[in-house]
Protein backbone atom coordinates (compact mmCIF):
# COMPACT_ATOMS: atom_id res chain seq x y z
CA UNK A 1 0.00 0.00 0.00
CA UNK A 2 2.78 2.15 0.68
CA UNK A 3 4.61 2.03 -2.33
CA UNK A 4 1.52 2.71 -4.22
CA UNK A 5 0.73 5.60 -2.31
CA UNK A 6 4.53 7.04 -2.89
CA UNK A 7 3.73 6.75 -6.70
CA UNK A 8 -0.10 8.41 -6.12
CA UNK A 9 1.20 10.91 -4.04
CA UNK A 10 4.68 11.03 -7.16
CA UNK A 11 2.02 11.54 -9.39
CA UNK A 12 0.27 14.68 -8.01
CA UNK A 13 3.26 16.52 -6.67
CA UNK A 14 3.24 19.09 -9.70
CA UNK A 15 0.17 20.44 -9.43
CA UNK A 16 -0.01 20.26 -5.41
CA UNK A 17 3.16 22.80 -6.16
CA UNK A 18 1.60 24.50 -8.73
CA UNK A 19 -1.79 25.39 -6.01
CA UNK A 20 0.75 25.94 -3.57
CA UNK A 21 2.26 28.61 -5.23
CA UNK A 22 -0.75 30.01 -6.35
CA UNK A 23 -2.29 30.04 -2.84
CA UNK A 24 0.93 31.89 -1.39
CA UNK A 25 0.28 34.44 -3.91
CA UNK A 26 -3.53 34.75 -2.97
CA UNK A 27 -2.60 35.12 0.08
CA UNK A 28 0.31 37.54 -0.56
CA UNK A 29 -2.62 39.90 -2.05
CA UNK A 30 -4.98 39.37 1.04
CA UNK A 31 -2.26 40.95 3.30
CA UNK A 32 -1.62 43.59 0.92
CA UNK A 33 -5.57 44.15 1.25
CA UNK A 34 -5.54 43.53 4.88
CA UNK A 35 -2.58 46.88 4.99
CA UNK A 36 -4.03 49.39 2.54
CA UNK A 37 -7.78 49.41 4.17
CA UNK A 38 -10.51 50.71 2.88
CA UNK A 39 -12.11 49.12 -0.09
CA UNK A 40 -9.20 46.59 -0.33
CA UNK A 41 -11.04 44.99 2.60
CA UNK A 42 -14.04 43.67 1.01
CA UNK A 43 -11.15 42.67 -1.90
CA UNK A 44 -9.30 40.81 0.94
CA UNK A 45 -12.07 39.11 2.22
CA UNK A 46 -13.36 37.79 -1.40
CA UNK A 47 -10.31 36.53 -2.21
CA UNK A 48 -10.28 34.45 1.57
CA UNK A 49 -13.90 32.99 0.69
CA UNK A 50 -12.71 32.29 -2.84
CA UNK A 51 -9.40 30.88 -1.67
CA UNK A 52 -10.67 28.72 0.72
CA UNK A 53 -13.21 27.64 -1.57
CA UNK A 54 -10.36 26.71 -4.44
CA UNK A 55 -9.33 25.14 -2.27
CA UNK A 56 -11.40 22.04 -1.14
CA UNK A 57 -12.31 21.86 -5.00
CA UNK A 58 -9.15 21.74 -6.55
CA UNK A 59 -8.66 18.21 -3.59
CA UNK A 60 -12.01 16.96 -5.02
CA UNK A 61 -10.72 17.41 -8.75
CA UNK A 62 -7.42 16.19 -8.24
CA UNK A 63 -8.32 13.04 -6.80
CA UNK A 64 -11.49 12.49 -9.44
CA UNK A 65 -8.59 13.66 -12.38
CA UNK A 66 -5.86 10.83 -11.54
CA UNK A 67 -8.93 8.16 -10.65
CA UNK A 68 -10.19 8.70 -14.57
CA UNK A 69 -7.16 8.25 -15.89
CA UNK A 70 -6.44 5.44 -14.48
CA UNK A 71 -9.61 3.70 -15.32
CA UNK A 72 -10.37 5.01 -18.65
CA UNK A 73 -6.61 5.70 -20.25
CA UNK A 74 -3.69 3.41 -20.71
CA UNK A 75 -1.71 4.62 -18.23
CA UNK A 76 -4.15 2.65 -15.92
CA UNK A 77 -2.89 -0.37 -17.39
CA UNK A 78 0.60 0.14 -15.54
CA UNK A 79 -0.93 0.29 -11.80
CA UNK A 80 -3.75 -2.60 -12.52
CA UNK A 81 -1.02 -4.75 -14.17
CA UNK A 82 0.55 -4.82 -10.47
CA UNK A 83 -0.42 -7.36 -8.08
CA UNK A 84 -2.80 -5.54 -5.78
CA UNK A 85 -6.17 -5.77 -5.20
CA UNK A 86 -8.85 -3.04 -6.22
CA UNK A 87 -8.93 -2.39 -2.19
CA UNK A 88 -5.32 -1.66 -2.39
CA UNK A 89 -5.53 0.36 -5.07
CA UNK A 90 -8.64 2.31 -4.29
CA UNK A 91 -7.40 2.37 -0.46
CA UNK A 92 -3.94 4.08 -1.57
CA UNK A 93 -5.81 6.48 -3.44
CA UNK A 94 -8.22 7.43 -0.89
CA UNK A 95 -5.72 7.93 1.79
CA UNK A 96 -3.58 10.23 -0.55
CA UNK A 97 -6.47 12.11 -1.13
CA UNK A 98 -7.35 12.18 2.66
CA UNK A 99 -3.61 13.66 3.57
CA UNK A 100 -3.75 15.99 0.59
CA UNK A 101 -7.20 17.18 2.24
CA UNK A 102 -5.69 17.33 5.48
CA UNK A 103 -2.21 19.06 4.66
CA UNK A 104 -4.37 21.77 2.27
CA UNK A 105 -6.84 22.29 5.23
CA UNK A 106 -4.08 22.76 7.60
CA UNK A 107 -2.37 25.95 5.23
CA UNK A 108 -6.04 26.92 4.71
CA UNK A 109 -6.31 27.27 8.60
CA UNK A 110 -3.07 28.85 8.63
CA UNK A 111 -3.34 31.67 6.31
CA UNK A 112 -7.13 32.41 7.73
CA UNK A 113 -5.74 32.37 11.76
CA UNK A 114 -2.71 34.95 10.09
CA UNK A 115 -4.98 37.34 8.19
CA UNK A 116 -7.51 37.28 11.24
CA UNK A 117 -4.51 38.09 13.70
CA UNK A 118 -3.20 40.71 11.02
CA UNK A 119 -6.78 42.07 10.57
CA UNK A 120 -7.53 42.43 14.18
CA UNK A 121 -4.05 44.30 15.24
CA UNK A 122 -4.62 46.21 11.82
CA UNK A 123 -8.00 47.29 12.12
CA UNK A 124 -9.86 46.74 15.46
CA UNK A 125 -8.68 50.12 17.20
CA UNK A 126 -9.56 52.01 13.47
CA UNK A 127 -13.22 52.20 14.03
CA UNK A 128 -16.17 51.10 16.82
CA UNK A 129 -17.53 48.53 13.63
CA UNK A 130 -14.41 46.55 13.48
CA UNK A 131 -14.62 46.28 17.28
CA UNK A 132 -17.90 45.47 17.07
CA UNK A 133 -17.38 42.97 14.29
CA UNK A 134 -14.46 41.42 16.32
CA UNK A 135 -16.08 41.20 19.60
CA UNK A 136 -19.31 39.48 17.50
CA UNK A 137 -16.39 36.75 15.28
CA UNK A 138 -15.19 36.23 19.17
CA UNK A 139 -18.94 35.20 20.30
CA UNK A 140 -19.27 33.18 17.45
CA UNK A 141 -16.39 31.35 18.34
CA UNK A 142 -17.54 30.92 21.86
CA UNK A 143 -19.83 29.10 21.07
CA UNK A 144 -19.29 26.98 18.33
CA UNK A 145 -16.10 26.15 19.80
CA UNK A 146 -15.62 26.18 23.19
CA UNK A 147 -12.64 24.06 24.03
CA UNK A 148 -10.01 22.67 21.98
CA UNK A 149 -11.39 19.36 21.60
CA UNK A 150 -14.43 21.30 19.88
CA UNK A 151 -12.13 22.88 17.46
CA UNK A 152 -10.67 19.37 16.63
CA UNK A 153 -14.06 17.94 16.16
CA UNK A 154 -15.38 20.55 14.13
CA UNK A 155 -12.36 20.27 11.83
CA UNK A 156 -12.42 16.46 11.37
CA UNK A 157 -16.30 16.76 10.73
CA UNK A 158 -15.57 19.01 8.20
CA UNK A 159 -12.47 17.26 6.64
CA UNK A 160 -14.29 13.70 6.92
CA UNK A 161 -17.62 15.53 5.38
CA UNK A 162 -15.24 16.60 2.03
CA UNK A 163 -13.92 13.58 2.08
CA UNK A 164 -16.50 11.47 2.03
CA UNK A 165 -17.96 13.70 -1.54
CA UNK A 166 -14.63 12.49 -2.54
CA UNK A 167 -15.09 8.72 -1.78
CA UNK A 168 -18.74 9.22 -3.28
CA UNK A 169 -16.86 10.80 -6.81
CA UNK A 170 -14.43 7.32 -6.70
CA UNK A 171 -17.82 5.33 -6.50
CA UNK A 172 -20.03 7.34 -9.51
CA UNK A 173 -16.67 6.61 -11.59
CA UNK A 174 -16.13 2.86 -10.30
CA UNK A 175 -20.03 2.31 -11.32
CA UNK A 176 -20.34 4.09 -14.49
CA UNK A 177 -16.76 2.22 -15.84
CA UNK A 178 -18.22 -1.06 -14.22
CA UNK A 179 -21.92 -0.80 -15.96
CA UNK A 180 -21.06 0.98 -18.61
CA UNK A 181 -17.15 0.56 -19.64
CA UNK A 182 -17.11 2.05 -23.43
CA UNK A 183 -19.63 5.02 -23.42
CA UNK A 184 -18.42 8.36 -24.44
CA UNK A 185 -19.13 10.77 -22.30
CA UNK A 186 -18.63 8.83 -19.71
CA UNK A 187 -17.86 11.32 -17.15
CA UNK A 188 -21.59 13.25 -17.87
CA UNK A 189 -23.05 9.58 -16.45
CA UNK A 190 -20.07 9.53 -13.59
CA UNK A 191 -21.84 13.09 -12.64
CA UNK A 192 -25.54 11.70 -12.58
CA UNK A 193 -24.27 8.57 -10.49
CA UNK A 194 -22.91 11.07 -8.18
CA UNK A 195 -25.74 13.83 -8.26
CA UNK A 196 -28.07 10.59 -7.63
CA UNK A 197 -26.44 9.06 -4.58
CA UNK A 198 -25.59 12.92 -3.03
CA UNK A 199 -29.46 13.20 -3.50
CA UNK A 200 -30.29 9.87 -1.79
CA UNK A 201 -27.96 10.38 1.04
CA UNK A 202 -29.09 14.10 1.80
CA UNK A 203 -32.43 12.59 2.40
CA UNK A 204 -30.32 9.81 4.69
CA UNK A 205 -28.65 12.54 6.58
CA UNK A 206 -32.13 14.23 7.47
CA UNK A 207 -33.72 10.92 8.62
CA UNK A 208 -30.54 9.78 10.59
CA UNK A 209 -30.40 13.47 12.82
CA UNK A 210 -34.39 13.30 12.61
CA UNK A 211 -33.98 10.07 14.40
CA UNK A 212 -31.92 11.80 16.94
CA UNK A 213 -34.48 14.64 18.08
CA UNK A 214 -33.14 17.39 15.27
CA UNK A 215 -36.38 18.93 14.55
CA UNK A 216 -37.28 19.14 18.44
CA UNK A 217 -33.76 20.28 19.19
CA UNK A 218 -34.53 23.29 16.52
CA UNK A 219 -38.26 23.92 17.40
CA UNK A 220 -36.69 24.60 21.26
CA UNK A 221 -33.88 26.92 20.36
CA UNK A 222 -36.70 28.41 17.70
CA UNK A 223 -38.81 29.39 20.79
CA UNK A 224 -35.75 30.91 23.16
CA UNK A 225 -36.76 34.13 22.63
CA UNK A 226 -33.50 36.21 23.39
CA UNK A 227 -30.05 34.47 24.02
CA UNK A 228 -28.29 34.96 26.68
CA UNK A 229 -24.56 33.94 27.36
CA UNK A 230 -26.42 31.20 29.93
CA UNK A 231 -27.91 29.87 26.36
CA UNK A 232 -24.29 29.39 24.80
CA UNK A 233 -23.29 25.92 26.33
CA UNK A 234 -27.41 24.67 25.45
CA UNK A 235 -26.87 26.25 21.85
CA UNK A 236 -22.95 24.19 21.71
CA UNK A 237 -24.28 21.17 23.07
CA UNK A 238 -26.80 20.76 20.39
CA UNK A 239 -24.79 21.71 17.72
CA UNK A 240 -21.53 19.01 19.12
CA UNK A 241 -24.70 16.70 19.23
CA UNK A 242 -25.22 16.88 15.48
CA UNK A 243 -21.44 17.24 14.78
CA UNK A 244 -20.47 14.12 16.93
CA UNK A 245 -23.24 12.01 15.01
CA UNK A 246 -22.56 13.47 11.39
CA UNK A 247 -18.54 12.50 12.31
CA UNK A 248 -20.01 8.54 12.73
CA UNK A 249 -21.88 9.01 9.77
CA UNK A 250 -19.94 10.47 7.55
CA UNK A 251 -16.94 7.46 8.62
CA UNK A 252 -19.93 5.24 7.62
CA UNK A 253 -20.37 6.35 4.46
CA UNK A 254 -16.62 6.53 4.05
CA UNK A 255 -16.61 2.80 4.09
CA UNK A 256 -19.28 1.60 2.55
CA UNK A 257 -17.79 3.74 -0.60
CA UNK A 258 -14.40 2.32 -0.07
CA UNK A 259 -15.59 -1.04 -0.06
CA UNK A 260 -18.41 -1.36 -2.65
CA UNK A 261 -15.32 0.78 -5.17
CA UNK A 262 -12.58 -1.74 -4.32
CA UNK A 263 -14.87 -4.96 -5.01
CA UNK A 264 -15.61 -3.63 -8.18
CA UNK A 265 -12.29 -2.72 -9.48
CA UNK A 266 -11.33 -6.19 -8.23
CA UNK A 267 -14.43 -8.01 -9.57
CA UNK A 268 -15.89 -6.27 -12.39
CA UNK A 269 -14.55 -3.67 -13.81
CA UNK A 270 -12.84 -3.71 -17.52
CA UNK A 271 -9.83 -1.51 -17.72
CA UNK B 1 5.01 -27.99 -16.96
CA UNK B 2 1.44 -25.83 -17.62
CA UNK B 3 1.99 -22.42 -16.77
CA UNK B 4 -1.20 -21.05 -18.56
CA UNK B 5 -4.81 -22.58 -18.60
CA UNK B 6 -7.83 -21.03 -20.21
CA UNK B 7 -11.17 -23.19 -20.57
CA UNK B 8 -14.02 -22.31 -22.05
CA UNK B 9 -13.17 -18.42 -21.78
CA UNK B 10 -15.34 -16.15 -23.41
CA UNK B 11 -15.58 -12.20 -23.11
CA UNK B 12 -18.27 -10.62 -24.90
CA UNK B 13 -18.22 -6.52 -25.78
CA UNK B 14 -21.80 -5.19 -26.92
CA UNK B 15 -23.54 -8.33 -27.25
CA UNK B 16 -21.16 -9.65 -29.45
CA UNK B 17 -18.50 -12.43 -28.53
CA UNK B 18 -14.65 -10.96 -28.52
CA UNK B 19 -13.57 -14.17 -27.32
CA UNK B 20 -15.21 -17.31 -27.18
CA UNK B 21 -14.91 -20.40 -25.78
CA UNK B 22 -10.91 -20.40 -25.49
CA UNK B 23 -9.11 -23.37 -24.83
CA UNK B 24 -5.80 -22.78 -24.18
CA UNK B 25 -3.01 -24.52 -23.10
CA UNK B 26 0.55 -23.17 -22.43
CA UNK B 27 3.42 -25.09 -21.68
CA UNK B 28 6.83 -23.66 -20.12
CA UNK B 29 9.95 -23.66 -22.32
CA UNK B 30 8.32 -22.78 -25.40
CA UNK B 31 7.43 -19.22 -27.62
CA UNK B 32 3.64 -19.41 -28.80
CA UNK B 33 2.64 -16.89 -31.46
CA UNK B 34 -0.93 -16.00 -30.74
CA UNK B 35 -1.94 -15.02 -34.88
CA UNK B 36 -4.70 -13.70 -36.11
CA UNK B 37 -6.47 -10.41 -38.02
CA UNK B 38 -7.39 -6.98 -36.50
CA UNK B 39 -10.04 -7.61 -34.61
CA UNK B 40 -10.16 -11.48 -33.67
CA UNK B 41 -9.60 -11.38 -30.25
CA UNK B 42 -6.11 -11.50 -29.65
CA UNK B 43 -5.27 -8.11 -27.15
CA UNK B 44 -8.39 -9.41 -25.25
CA UNK B 45 -7.52 -12.71 -24.62
CA UNK B 46 -4.75 -11.29 -23.41
CA UNK B 47 -5.67 -8.57 -21.63
CA UNK B 48 -7.96 -11.10 -19.68
CA UNK B 49 -4.41 -13.51 -18.74
CA UNK B 50 -3.34 -10.27 -17.22
CA UNK B 51 -6.14 -9.36 -15.05
CA UNK B 52 -7.62 -5.95 -17.04
CA UNK B 53 -10.15 -7.63 -18.61
CA UNK B 54 -12.99 -9.71 -16.26
CA UNK B 55 -14.26 -13.17 -18.74
CA UNK B 56 -17.87 -13.68 -18.76
CA UNK B 57 -17.37 -16.98 -18.43
CA UNK B 58 -14.74 -19.61 -18.33
CA UNK B 59 -11.79 -20.19 -16.24
CA UNK B 60 -7.61 -18.90 -16.40
CA UNK B 61 -5.59 -20.45 -13.95
CA UNK B 62 -1.80 -19.72 -14.28
CA UNK B 63 0.39 -22.37 -12.70
CA UNK B 64 -2.60 -23.79 -11.43
CA UNK B 65 -3.69 -20.41 -9.45
CA UNK B 66 -7.16 -19.27 -10.72
CA UNK B 67 -6.17 -15.90 -12.24
CA UNK B 68 -6.23 -13.06 -10.07
CA UNK B 69 -4.47 -10.17 -7.85
CA UNK B 70 -1.90 -13.04 -6.94
CA UNK B 71 -1.47 -14.56 -10.71
CA UNK B 72 -0.13 -10.82 -11.69
CA UNK B 73 2.89 -11.39 -10.52
CA UNK B 74 3.82 -13.89 -12.66
CA UNK B 75 2.47 -12.92 -15.79
CA UNK B 76 4.37 -10.30 -17.51
CA UNK B 77 1.95 -8.00 -19.96
CA UNK B 78 2.93 -5.38 -23.10
CA UNK B 79 0.20 -4.32 -24.33
CA UNK B 80 0.27 -3.02 -27.84
CA UNK B 81 -0.37 0.65 -26.41
CA UNK B 82 1.75 2.91 -24.42
CA UNK B 83 0.99 2.49 -21.08
CA UNK B 84 3.53 4.35 -18.89
CA UNK B 85 2.60 7.07 -17.03
CA UNK B 86 4.15 10.56 -18.85
CA UNK B 87 4.89 11.96 -15.77
CA UNK B 88 7.67 9.38 -15.27
CA UNK B 89 11.57 9.52 -16.66
CA UNK B 90 12.61 6.00 -17.89
CA UNK B 91 14.70 4.88 -14.64
CA UNK B 92 11.18 5.64 -12.50
CA UNK B 93 9.92 3.48 -14.89
CA UNK B 94 12.36 0.73 -13.55
CA UNK B 95 11.86 1.60 -10.40
CA UNK B 96 8.14 1.01 -10.76
CA UNK B 97 8.34 -2.78 -11.79
CA UNK B 98 11.32 -2.61 -8.97
CA UNK B 99 8.69 -2.14 -6.63
CA UNK B 100 5.75 -4.23 -7.74
CA UNK B 101 7.34 -7.48 -9.49
CA UNK B 102 10.60 -9.86 -9.31
CA UNK B 103 12.40 -7.46 -11.57
CA UNK B 104 16.24 -7.43 -13.16
CA UNK B 105 17.22 -3.82 -12.86
CA UNK B 106 20.66 -4.20 -14.35
CA UNK B 107 18.86 -5.91 -17.86
CA UNK B 108 16.65 -3.41 -18.21
CA UNK B 109 19.29 -0.91 -18.29
CA UNK B 110 21.39 -2.78 -20.42
CA UNK B 111 18.23 -3.40 -22.67
CA UNK B 112 17.10 0.39 -22.62
CA UNK B 113 20.73 1.17 -23.17
CA UNK B 114 21.03 -1.31 -26.61
CA UNK B 115 17.60 0.48 -27.60
CA UNK B 116 19.26 3.45 -27.18
CA UNK B 117 16.78 4.70 -24.70
CA UNK B 118 18.61 7.49 -21.65
CA UNK B 119 17.50 6.52 -18.26
CA UNK B 120 16.57 10.17 -17.64
CA UNK B 121 14.38 10.71 -20.50
CA UNK B 122 10.82 11.23 -19.70
CA UNK B 123 8.08 9.36 -20.86
CA UNK B 124 6.36 11.70 -22.12
CA UNK B 125 8.36 12.76 -24.59
CA UNK B 126 9.72 9.82 -26.04
CA UNK B 127 8.51 9.60 -30.04
CA UNK B 128 6.65 6.38 -30.50
CA UNK B 129 9.19 4.03 -31.58
CA UNK B 130 11.16 4.74 -28.31
CA UNK B 131 8.09 4.26 -26.16
CA UNK B 132 8.00 0.64 -27.94
CA UNK B 133 11.32 0.14 -26.97
CA UNK B 134 10.67 0.92 -23.11
CA UNK B 135 7.39 -1.64 -23.23
CA UNK B 136 9.78 -4.29 -24.71
CA UNK B 137 12.41 -3.49 -22.07
CA UNK B 138 10.54 -3.17 -18.90
CA UNK B 139 8.39 -6.41 -19.61
CA UNK B 140 11.13 -8.39 -20.88
CA UNK B 141 13.70 -7.47 -17.31
CA UNK B 142 10.77 -8.97 -15.27
CA UNK B 143 11.48 -12.39 -13.83
CA UNK B 144 7.93 -13.56 -14.80
CA UNK B 145 5.99 -16.86 -15.49
CA UNK B 146 4.49 -15.71 -18.60
CA UNK B 147 5.19 -13.12 -20.91
CA UNK B 148 2.67 -11.57 -23.26
CA UNK B 149 3.71 -9.30 -25.44
CA UNK B 150 1.27 -7.62 -27.86
CA UNK B 151 2.45 -6.65 -31.21
CA UNK B 152 5.80 -6.33 -29.63
CA UNK B 153 7.19 -5.08 -33.24
CA UNK B 154 4.98 -2.39 -33.62
CA UNK B 155 6.66 1.13 -34.40
CA UNK B 156 10.32 -0.75 -33.78
CA UNK B 157 12.87 0.37 -37.02
CA UNK B 158 15.07 -2.61 -38.22
CA UNK B 159 17.85 -2.68 -35.78
CA UNK B 160 16.27 -1.97 -32.63
CA UNK B 161 13.98 -5.05 -33.88
CA UNK B 162 16.94 -7.89 -33.36
CA UNK B 163 17.81 -6.59 -30.18
CA UNK B 164 14.01 -7.19 -29.12
CA UNK B 165 13.71 -10.60 -30.89
CA UNK B 166 17.39 -11.64 -29.47
CA UNK B 167 15.67 -10.58 -25.77
CA UNK B 168 12.53 -12.38 -26.11
CA UNK B 169 14.78 -15.72 -26.91
CA UNK B 170 16.87 -15.05 -24.30
CA UNK B 171 14.35 -14.77 -21.60
CA UNK B 172 12.58 -18.49 -22.17
CA UNK B 173 13.86 -21.52 -19.91
CA UNK B 174 12.46 -24.42 -18.81
CA UNK B 175 10.06 -22.60 -16.38
CA UNK B 176 8.50 -19.98 -18.37
CA UNK B 177 6.50 -19.61 -21.53
CA UNK B 178 6.10 -16.51 -24.10
CA UNK B 179 3.34 -15.76 -25.65
CA UNK B 180 3.45 -13.33 -28.87
CA UNK B 181 0.87 -12.01 -31.06
CA UNK B 182 2.07 -9.75 -34.26
CA UNK B 183 0.99 -9.06 -37.64
CA UNK B 184 4.72 -9.07 -38.96
CA UNK B 185 4.31 -13.33 -38.55
CA UNK B 186 7.41 -13.44 -41.21
CA UNK B 187 9.68 -11.49 -39.31
CA UNK B 188 8.54 -13.38 -35.98
CA UNK B 189 8.14 -17.03 -37.93
CA UNK B 190 11.91 -18.54 -37.09
CA UNK B 191 11.38 -18.41 -33.32
CA UNK B 192 8.28 -19.61 -32.58
CA UNK B 193 7.68 -22.96 -31.46
CA UNK B 194 3.83 -23.09 -31.19
CA UNK B 195 1.21 -21.21 -32.99
CA UNK B 196 -2.40 -20.43 -32.17
CA UNK B 197 -4.54 -18.77 -34.55
CA UNK B 198 -8.16 -16.88 -33.36
CA UNK B 199 -10.54 -15.91 -35.88
CA UNK B 200 -13.57 -13.89 -34.75
CA UNK B 201 -12.43 -15.06 -31.22
CA UNK B 202 -12.73 -18.63 -31.50
CA UNK B 203 -9.45 -20.87 -31.67
CA UNK B 204 -9.23 -22.29 -35.24
CA UNK B 205 -5.52 -23.87 -35.24
CA UNK B 206 -3.08 -25.02 -33.40
CA UNK B 207 0.06 -26.83 -33.73
CA UNK B 208 3.61 -26.80 -33.64
CA UNK B 209 6.25 -24.75 -36.06
CA UNK B 210 8.17 -27.93 -36.47
CA UNK B 211 4.56 -29.87 -37.75
CA UNK B 212 3.45 -27.16 -39.92
CA UNK B 213 7.03 -26.86 -41.76
CA UNK B 214 7.38 -30.83 -41.82
CA UNK B 215 4.65 -33.16 -41.65
CA UNK B 216 2.16 -30.04 -43.64
CA UNK B 217 5.25 -28.79 -45.48
CA UNK B 218 3.99 -25.61 -45.10
CA UNK B 219 5.32 -21.99 -43.89
CA UNK B 220 3.57 -20.39 -41.04
CA UNK B 221 2.43 -17.58 -43.72
CA UNK B 222 0.84 -20.00 -45.71
CA UNK B 223 -1.24 -21.84 -43.08
CA UNK B 224 -2.34 -18.84 -42.19
CA UNK B 225 -3.00 -17.38 -45.33
CA UNK B 226 -4.81 -20.62 -45.28
CA UNK B 227 -7.03 -20.19 -42.78
CA UNK B 228 -7.41 -16.25 -43.42
CA UNK B 229 -8.40 -17.01 -46.42
CA UNK B 230 -5.96 -14.51 -48.12
CA UNK B 231 -5.44 -15.03 -51.82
Amino acid sequence: MLKLMKYEIRRRLQIILIVLAVMAFIEGLILFGLYRGGPWLLTSFILTILMAIGVYLFILFDSIRTYYIDLNRNEGYMLFLTPNSGYRIIGSKALVSFLELVFFVLILVSFLLINFFTAKNLLINSSMEAKEMYDAITQAFQIFTPSVGHIFLLSLTTVLQWFSIIMMATLAITLTKTILSNTRLSWLISLGFFIAIYTGLQFLDMGIISIFGFINDMSNLANTAVITENDFPTISGIIFKYVTIMTVVYSAYISIFYLISGRLVSKRINI
Amino acid sequence: MVVLKTSKLSKLFGGKYAVKEADIMLEAGKIYGLLGPNGSGKSTLMKMVAGLFHPQNGKITVLDIPAGTETKKYVAFMSTEQFFYGYMTIRQVGGFYNDFFDFDMKKYERLAKGMELEMDMKVSSLSSGMAAKLKVAATMSRNASIYMLDEPLNGIDLIAREVIITSIIEQLNENNVILISSHLINVMENILDEIILIKNGSIVFRDAAENIRMKRQKSIVEIYKEVFSIA
